[in-house]
């Protein structure tokens, strides 16, 4: 205390407010601000709501009713990085005949019959330093759900799961010492989901 | 009423920063959104490269590319590895193929004008409408004339097709053709193709004017070559080899020589034929050699008259320069002797060419590895480029238009109103046409006084075929496909013709529904398995960007000139009244003018100045010293055929009687980064043709003004030095040095 003291110069009143104001409103906002991040991570709670989409798309109407197979819109994702858009053209495929009345479906004509992209809102997105392949997971029978959820119950899709490094960390943990890929013509040995961190922060 | 005090403020604030925080951390809205496309791009992998190959359209010779494209959009162009012209290597222009591609000027729609013919005022209309025009105004006209670029493979095929269907006259206009250096070749050879030249197993090249590493016929497949010619390897027999550039203003290729010798404009064959008067009367050369090419050419005493002392005056070459050359030529060998550029641009060009030509055959390396060779032949499905019509067929074309013919023109790809064509008549010609539709990329002064002007696909969008001019000595013919899907209602030109065609005369008319169609079923002519191996060999066809194959190599005719044909050289203005040479050249970034709406070949530096973006005039600094002009001073250059302006750029590659002006810009219509920039500096050169019927584009003189006007001067190399203080010159030519 008296090296502390040593230190610090004796400050008059107006000298503490002007110095301790400023220090107390920005550290505790700092430990506010990480309280409430530590506390979203933790329970696996998500920040952002459902986005408004531009058009009305029903995923429990394709994926559950009609149990139409993710990768049927959603193609590539076995064999690339990235999962897809689907294309205006193959929302087509289908409503070129049906259903052409109902609103939501004339909004995908006008876009096709007038060259417009249709600018969907995103619902999962990985942070720029994080470099993750479908193809690996999709290959490995990694369901679709394990990191987006019962698409096939949600009307709107909404992000469920928060796809930080410990959700990542936590699977590949649990993936070691199992069997996976059963069903693949190449299964995946064991042991073989990676901890590196080199694995995902090229 | 609660209190509301110090420390519940503090704890307010600190909460409300919390959640700020939070809030803050979340991706703003904008980069959440993602955009479908409407029509998913043919083979796409989202987020990866796919590489294809195809034509580099834009770059000289014909070389082949692959192309980076990643969800459906071209990323970057690189050089096709396994083409033997350009193995792997691209050029300026080559890279500029995607922001042409992108260019935000290109034409989208078909165009219908609304305003005076040339006032370049147009409306949008549709492919239908167009169609129907061209089919009542073309279709139906007693006259139909086609004017087209230097279209060569499958696209000259449907052409001429198209051509003799609808009884069309066509003809092939290009800035700066070659019909000079083919009647050289010609002369000295015996044929008009162009020659094939083997830098990579020479020991010495001797090039009057010939820029071949920077825009001379065939550049980036002579800059690989050069890497050999260069390198002390077995090819050009274990040494490095020794190149001497003969010029009158200093070029790219001239700047990379050993010896670089400044000469007097129009006088290139007088001193090709002294160095063959040293050759000969020195005995450098076994007289076996020489022996039967000089009784073909006039004898031994013809050349009497070229005795270097005689010669020295004229063209400013030393007698000891002259002999030097000579010895140092007949002793390395395999040499190689060429002439292009402003060498061949005189009124004596055609004897200058063959002169020089000549000395091959006096060295006994014609024909030979290290030598000049002949052009290896091309398929007959996939011909070489067309020969341009001479600049005497453009006067005489327009001396018709303007008497009252009454002519329906469909032009692709050429820009007659532009350059020494437009100056000679071409310009006004284009106003009393009866119809013009005009195709292509983008707007120029031709277009502009079209009556319909058609958006055509960019070279990445569509089918072709290609053989190399010159070749490498195989038979060697590139694929072009497209490597992405137009973003615009454009079409190709072949397509058009076989539309159009079919509109008119039936829908048998043409033996090909596509171009897709007439480029696999040429390629794959000489195909005779299944049809699963057929589609199979056109996939790997493509893939590998062509098809190429070794040639049994053909040999040179004798040569049909004699000496006495070199005549003295013309010059438009007196040396009183006009005191300087004017020398135009081309620049490795938008050549002759054809790529100079592209701002990233307008922002390529000279090679020499590193000029961007202007019309600059190269100025020796013993002239500039007395005009009183400094760097960046805007000049009037007045020749007798008019005045232009120019920048001044204060260099030693030019004599103190000589200046250069760079060729391509002054369009008054293209895209917004060319559109009225600069001058035009073939308006002004006198149209006196050679024999060979070229413009002989170096052979007017002109006289320079100071304006009083000065501008900052946009030279890549003073970017870092904006007060412009002339630093002193690394090398000086002065009159005294020759």
């Amino acid at each position: 205390m008296e090296i502390l003291k040593a230190f610090l110069p004796r400050l008059t009143g107006r000298q503490f407010l002007m110095i301790g104001i400023p220090a107390v409103v920005l550290g505790g906002g700092l430990v506010t601000g990480l309280a409430v991040l530590i506390i979203l991570g933790a329970t696996g709670a998500t920040a952002r709501p459902a986005p408004t989409q531009p058009i009305a798309y029903d995923h429990s109407l394709h994926a559950g009713d009609l149990e139409i197979p993710c990768q049927f819109c959603h193609r590539g994702t076995d064999t690339q990085a990235s999962a897809t858009i689907p294309s205006v053209e193959q929302c087509m495929f289908c409503h070129s005949v049906v259903a052409t009345d109902r609103d939501e479906i004339k909004k995908i004509t006008t876009a096709f019959e007038s060259n417009t992209p249709i600018e969907w809102m995103r619902v999962h997105r990985m942070p720029d330093h994080v470099r993750f392949t479908h193809e690996a997971h999709i290959k490995a029978d990694i369901e679709c759900s394990t990191c987006h959820g019962p698409v096939e119950d949600m009307k709107t899709v909404k992000q469920v799961v928060n796809l930080n490094m410990g959700t990542c960390l936590a699977c590949h943990r649990d993936t070691n010492g199992r069997s996976i890929g059963a069903n693949n013509p190449h299964p995946i040995s064991v042991d073989s989901a990676p901890m590196d961190c080199a694995i995902c922060h090229k | 009423m609660t209190s509301f005090g110090r420390r519940r403020f503090l704890a307010g604030v600190a909460g409300a920063l919390g959640s700020g925080l939070v809030v803050g951390c979340a991706a703003p809205e904008r980069e959440s959104r993602v955009q479908s496309f409407v029509l998913s791009p043919e083979q796409s992998l989202p987020g990866q490269s796919i590489w294809f190959a195809t034509a580099d359209a834009h770059s000289q010779g014909g070389n082949s590319v692959v192309i980076r494209t990643v969800d459906g959009r071209a990323k970057k162009v690189e050089g096709n590895p396994a083409f033997p012209i350009n193995l792997g290597k691209t050029s300026a222009r080559s890279q500029a193929g995607v922001p042409s591609l992108y260019h935000p000027d290109r034409i989208a729609t078909p165009l219908k004008r609304t305003g005076a013919r040339g006032s370049g005022e147009f409306k949008q209309i549709g492919w239908d409408e167009a169609l129907d025009l061209l089919v009542d105004r073309f279709g139906n006209s007693s006259n139909p004339t086609l004017i087209t670029g230097r279209v060569g493979g499958t696209l000259s095929r449907v052409t001429e097709w198209f051509a003799s269907l609808t009884g069309s006259r066509h003809l092939v206009h290009d800035t700066l053709e070659d019909s000079t250096l083919r009647a050289a070749m010609h002369n000295a050879f015996g044929t008009s193709e162009l020659p094939h030249l083997d830098i990579a197993h020479s020991s010495y090249i001797l090039s009057f004017g010939a820029d071949f590493l920077g825009t001379w016929l065939s550049p980036i497949n002579y800059s690989t070559q050069y890497t050999k010619f260069r390198s002390n390897t077995s090819d050009n027999g274990g040494h490095r080899g020794t190149l001497t550039q003969i010029e009158p203003h200093m070029s790219l290729t001239g700047s990379n020589a050993d010896n670089w010798v400044h000469i007097n404009p129009g006088r290139e064959g007088e001193v090709a034929l002294s160095i063959a008067h040293t050759i000969v009367h020195d005995n450098l050369i076994d007289p076996s050699i020489s022996g039967p090419v000089l009784n073909q050419i006039g004898g031994k005493s013809a050349l009497d008259a070229y005795d270097p002392k005689k010669i020295s005056s004229t063209s400013g070459v030393s007698e000891k320069t002259i002999k030097e050359i000579a010895k140092d030529f007949a002793s390395h060998q395999p040499g190689l002797a060429i002439a292009g550029g402003p060498a061949l641009a005189h009124t004596n060009g055609e004897a200058i060419g063959t002169a020089v030509l000549l000395l091959n055959r006096i060295i006994g390396s014609a024909g030979s590895e290290g030598g000049v060779k002949p052009n290896s032949p091309a398929t007959e499905g996939t011909p070489r480029p067309l020969q341009a019509n001479t600049f005497a067929d453009w006067v005489n074309f327009a001396t018709e238009m303007n008497s009252g013919s009454d002519s329906a023109l469909l032009i692709y790809d050429a820009d007659p109103a532009y350059g020494a064509t437009g100056a000679a008549g071409m310009k006004t010609a284009l106003e009393s046409a009866s119809f013009i539709a005009a195709m292509g990329p983008f707007m120029n002064d031709t277009y502009a006084t079209a009556d319909l002007v058609l958006p055509a696909t960019h070279p990445f969008e569509q089918w072709g075929d290609f053989a190399p001019d010159p070749a490498n000595g195989q038979i060697v013919v590139g694929l072009q496909q497209p490597v992405v899907t137009s973003l615009l209602d454009s079409r190709s030109f072949g397509d058009l013709l076989i539309t159009l065609g079919s509109e008119l005369k039936g829908k048998d008319a043409f033996p090909w529904k596509s171009m897709h169609e007439a480029v696999k079923t040429t390629a794959l002519s000489t195909y005779k398995g299944g049809a699963e191996a057929k589609d199979a060999t056109w996939v790997e066809l493509l893939r590998q960007g062509g098809m190429w194959e070794n040639t049994t190599p053909s040999s040179f005719g004798d040569s049909s000139w004699q000496i006495s044909s070199l005549h003295e050289p013309s010059f438009a203005g007196t040396a009183e009244n006009y005191n300087f040479h004017l020398i135009p050249f081309e620049t490795i970034g938008y050549g002759s003018g054809d790529e100079g709406q592209n701002p990233f070949l307008q922002a390529t530096p000279d090679a020499l100045t590193t000029m961007t973006w202007t019309t600059w005039v190269e100025i020796n600094p013993e002239s500039a010293s007395k005009l009183g002009v400094r760097r960046g001073d805007i000049v009037d250059i007045e020749t007798p055929s008019g005045s232009f302006e120019a920048q001044v750029y204060v260099a030693p590659t030019v004599a103190p009687d000589t200046i250069a002006v760079p060729i391509g810009q002054g369009h008054r219509f293209g895209s917004r980064w060319n559109k009225g920039r600069g001058s035009d500096v073939l308006a002004f050169v006198h149209p006196f043709t050679d024999t060979a019927g070229s413009v002989a584009w170096a052979a007017t003189r002109a006289r320079i003004q100071a304006t009083g006007r000065s501008a900052q001067i946009p030279a890549f190399e003073l970017m870092e030095n904006p007060r412009n203080d002339e630093s002193d010159p690394p090398v000086r030519v002065t009159s005294e040095q020759h």
